[in-house]
């Protein structure tokens, strides 16, 4: 595995202050004003630098705020039902309300989560390719 | 070699287009549950099962009235009488039948009822309010967020919480719900102490790597910066701390001597993660260009 990345100390940069943000709240729990600061500051420089967030991170973070979401301190969590037998998981944040909702799934599955997605795996499939495809060309060349 | 579409491929080597591989942040903590043995499994399961069947709790719910399908035919006017007029009659059974089952609906056991907290939302909500003291959560939750929540909010409030597979099969029959995902048990119980000492033990401790940070790093500043990243932090960290606390200011030297820091400067920066994934072929774009505003 490379470790050849664009921006890494960018990312180093994102690494540390989303988890400051959460020592913060550790130590301090009222002290939101701060892990807001952070994930405020952390949010700028993915985007000046197009840096992409696994879900599993922008999913802790307020679109709204930006404050950090840690359930039971700084956001609620709740199970609600919508439309018959659907159900969804609402995250509220508390400083400003915004909701993020995730619908309840069992068969969905991040690209991020899937095998597809892994870099290996599109390699040993051109591989099978590869191997599986001999003489359509010599037919049509001919 | 393959020549898959022929607009794509430009050069004569007759090459597909090299797979673009594209890097995201990584979320640094993985928060999971821990790992409950089989032998600690079958036992708590077994002790709510007799506690369960002595207690007798159960829910019995109204009888719901069944939504009956539209059969659509030829002459719909006609059906629509007839389907009003049974639906009528229907209303007037059911109010008659729910006065009688009243006295028997609900829970059997209000008292007990009381002392438990069923479903997530209730366990959630009890555990904001800190009156739970021992959480259990069903290991077969399609999708894992559901439950996710609940290891940080234990975990803050210092309440035990495991994750039991199998928890809502056999909950659910002796209670006769359809599904339990989180049971709650609250402090002031009285018919559960037994039980909730019993099971307290065998419960393995949860662990969130950002909020147990009080691993102890003896001489920690004091090393030369030979590893980059951690040294480096904790010199930084309890820096900007100090700054905060505004009203005592003190310099770099002066942290190792300070109690109070000791705290922060023994966290640890945990490894960068970085996820490489591939683009999916299959995403759902906006089209643009299309429409032009004018």
């Amino acid at each position: 595995m490379t470790t050849n990345v664009k921006d890494k100390d960018a990312y180093l940069r994102l690494n540390f202050l989303y988890q400051a943000a959460h020592c913060v709240l550790a130590t301090n729990p009222e002290n939101v004003e701060l892990a807001r600061f952070y994930c405020h500051t952390e949010k700028n420089i993915s985007k000046r630098l197009v840096l992409r967030q696994d879900p599993s991170v922008k999913r802790t973070i307020c679109k709204k705020c930006c404050s950090l979401l840690v359930p039971g301190v700084t956001s609620t969590v709740r199970q609600r039902k919508c439309r018959q037998r659907q159900r969804k998981t609402v995250v509220r944040c508390l400083s400003c309300g915004k909701t993020k909702q995730f619908l309840n799934n069992p068969s969905y599955v991040l690209w991020g989560d899937r095998p597809e997605s892994q870099p290996q795996y599109q390699q040993s499939q051109s591989k099978q390719v590869a191997t599986q495809k001999p003489p359509v060309n010599s037919k049509t060349a001919s | 070699m393959s020549t898959k579409t022929p607009s794509s491929v430009k050069k004569a080597s007759g090459k597909a287009k090299p797979v673009q591989i594209k890097t995201s942040f990584n979320n640094p903590y993985d928060i999971c549950w821990s790992p409950l043995e089989m032998e600690n499994m079958h036992y708590i399961l077994e002790i709510l099962k007799k506690r369960f069947k002595e207690l007798g709790l159960q829910k019995k719910e109204p009888p719901t009235r069944q939504r009956r399908p539209r059969i659509r035919t030829k002459g719909q006017k006609g059906d629509n009488k007839d389907s009003e007029e049974a639906s009528q009659d229907v209303m007037k059974e059911v109010p008659v039948e729910s006065s009688e089952v009243e006295q028997h609906q609900g829970w059997s056991n209000l008292e007990v009822r009381k002392q438990l907290a069923i479903g997530i939302n209730e366990v959630t909500r009890a555990l904001e309010k800190d009156e739970v003291g021992l959480v259990l959560v069903c290991k077969s939750v399609k999708p894992v967020h559901m439950t996710n929540h609940l290891i940080q909010l234990s975990c803050s409030r210092a309440v035990p919480a495991c994750q039991v597979p199998r928890l809502s099969e056999n909950v659910s029959a002796f209670l006769s719900l359809k599904s339990v995902l989180a049971l709650g048990f609250k402090r002031d119980s009285e018919s559960f102490v037994d039980e909730i000492n019993a099971i307290i033990p065998k419960v393995p401790s949860l662990k969130v790597p950002w909020l147990d940070q009080t691993t102890p790093q003896q001489d920690v500043v004091q090393k030369d910066p030979e590893t980059p990243a951690e040294e480096t932090v904790q010199c930084v960290a309890p820096d900007r701390d100090v700054k905060l606390r505004g009203s005592q200011k003190r310099k770099r030297d002066e942290v190792t001597d300070t109690k109070e820091d000791s705290d922060i400067s023994q966290v640890t920066l945990h490894p960068l993660k970085i996820k490489r994934v591939v683009a999916n072929p299959a995403k759902i774009r906006k089209q643009k260009g299309n429409k032009k505003k004018k």
